[in-house]
C-alpha cells in the first residue's frame, strides 16, 4: 500500500516535470524564433508616424 | 481519453470494436468531407457552373497527372504502422515511448532538408527540451499489473495481442528509428506538397488524394487480411456503440484540423500542439478518472 502511494506520488512528480519541461520549450521555441527582416519604414516617410507602420511588403509593391 | 475509454470501457459481452475498421470508417469520413469542401470551393470560384460542370472540375482535380504524388505519404503511413508495431514487438513501452519521441526532432530535420526552415539554436534546445518533457510525460503511469504492451498494442493496432517476450532489442530499436524516420518525412512531404501547389490545387483536394489513396491499405491490410476473420464471424459494425461513433467523429475531425494546421502553420507547430495534447490529456484524465492513462492518446497518429 505504501509502496503504492510512493509510486503514484513520483508518477505525479515526473508527469508534472514532464508537462513544464513541455511548456518551457514552447515558450523557448517562441522566443528563439529567427528574427524576420525589420519592416523599417522608408526614408521618405520617416517623421510621419502615420506612415512607419506601412508594411515593407506594401511598400515594396507600391514603389513598383 | 474518449479513445481510451471507447476501447477499455464495459463492452456489455459484446465484441470489442476492430480497430481496423474504425480506421476504415475514418478514412471514409475524410474523404467525404474533403470532398464536400472541395466542392463548395469549386462551386464558389465558379458560380455559373451547373452540378455537372462541378462535378466533372471535381474529377478532373481529384484525378490530375499529379495525384499520384500522394501514393508515397499513404504507403509510408502504412510502413510507419507495421514499423511501431515491431518495435512494440521488440521493446518494453517506456524504451518504445522515449525513443518514439526522436519524431519530433526527425520532422525539424527534414522541414530544414525539405522546406529549408531555419532553426535557431535556442529553438533546437527547445526541442530537444520538448522531446524530453513528452517522453516524460508519455511513461509516467502506473507500472503496476497492467501489460504496457498488451495495451499499447491494442491501441495502435486493435486486438491482436503479443505472443512471447521481447525478442530483440536491437531489431526493435532499429524499428522505432526507422519508424520516427518516416514519420517525420512523411509529414514534412505532405506539407512540402501541399505548400509547393496551394496556389492551383486546393487543401481539400490533396486530402482527398491522401484520404484516397489511404482506403486502399486500410481496406486491404487491415480490414480483410489482419481482421477478416473476425468480421466474417461477427460483422463489420460489431461492437460500434455511441461513444465509438464518438471517437471516429474526433478522429476524422482531428485528421482535418490536422491538415489544416500542417498547411497554415507547419509540422513543428503541429508538434507543439500534440505535445500539448498529451499534457492536457493526462492531466484531464487523472483529474477526471483519478488515475493517469499512460497511453499515447495525443500521439495517435492521423492521417492527414
Amino acid at each position: 500500500m505504501f509502496q503504492r502511494r510512493i509510486r503514484w506520488i513520483a508518477n505525479r512528480v515526473q508527469a508534472t516535470g514532464g508537462a513544464a519541461i513541455v511548456l518551457l520549450a514552447m515558450s523557448l521555441y517562441q522566443r528563439g524564433a529567427v528574427p524576420r527582416p525589420v519592416l523599417l519604414p522608408l526614408e521618405k516617410d520617416k517623421g510621419s508616424p502615420s506612415k512607419t507602420s506601412k508594411p515593407l511588403l506594401f511598400e515594396l509593391m507600391s514603389a513598383r | 481519453m474518449v479513445m481510451h475509454h471507447s476501447r477499455n470501457g464495459p463492452t456489455d459481452s459484446e465484441p470489442r470494436y476492430l480497430a481496423s475498421t474504425a480506421v476504415l470508417v475514418v478514412e471514409t469520413l475524410k474523404l467525404v468531407a474533403s470532398l464536400a469542401f472541395a466542392t463548395r470551393d469549386i462551386y464558389k470560384t465558379n458560380r455559373s457552373y451547373s452540378t455537372a460542370d462541378t462535378l466533372r472540375s471535381l474529377r478532373s482535380s481529384i484525378f490530375a497527372p499529379d495525384c499520384w504524388k500522394l501514393v508515397l505519404p499513404a504507403a509510408l503511413y502504412t510502413l510507419q504502422n507495421s514499423l511501431v508495431y515491431a518495435a512494440i514487438s521488440n521493446l518494453d513501452a517506456i524504451t518504445f515511448q522515449v525513443t518514439y519521441q526522436l519524431k519530433i526532432l526527425t520532422t525539424v530535420l527534414f522541414s530544414i532538408l525539405l522546406l529549408g526552415t531555419s532553426i535557431s539554436p535556442k529553438q533546437w534546445v527547445a526541442l530537444v527540451l520538448l522531446t524530453i518533457g513528452v517522453a516524460l510525460v508519455q511513461v509516467a503511469g502506473p507500472l503496476g499489473n497492467e501489460s504496457w504492451k498488451d495495451r499499447l498494442t491494442a491501441l495502435i493496432q486493435g486486438d491482436v495481442l503479443l505472443e512471447g517476450p521481447a525478442s530483440s532489442a536491437v531489431r526493435g530499436l532499429v524499428a522505432v528509428f526507422a519508424a520516427s524516420l518516416i514519420s517525420g518525412l512523411t509529414c514534412v512531404y505532405f506539407e512540402k506538397l501541399v505548400k509547393d501547389s496551394l496556389s492551383c490545387v486546393s487543401l481539400w483536394i490533396r486530402n482527398v488524394q491522401l484520404s484516397f489513396f489511404s482506403l486502399f491499405p486500410a481496406l486491404f491490410i487491415g480490414v480483410l487480411w489482419q481482421d477478416g476473420a473476425a468480421i466474417a464471424e461477427h460483422g463489420f459494425f460489431a461492437g460500434y456503440r455511441p461513444i465509438v461513433w464518438l471517437t471516429i467523429a474526433l478522429q476524422a475531425f482531428g485528421g482535418l484540423v490536422v491538415a489544416v494546421c500542417i498547411t497554415y502553420a507547419g509540422n513543428v507547430a503541429k508538434n507543439f500542439a500534440a505535445s500539448l495534447s498529451i499534457v492536457v490529456s493526462y492531466v484531464a484524465t487523472a483529474v477526471l478518472f483519478r488515475a493517469p492513462l499512460t497511453m499515447p492518446v495525443g500521439t495517435t497518429h492521423v492521417s492527414t
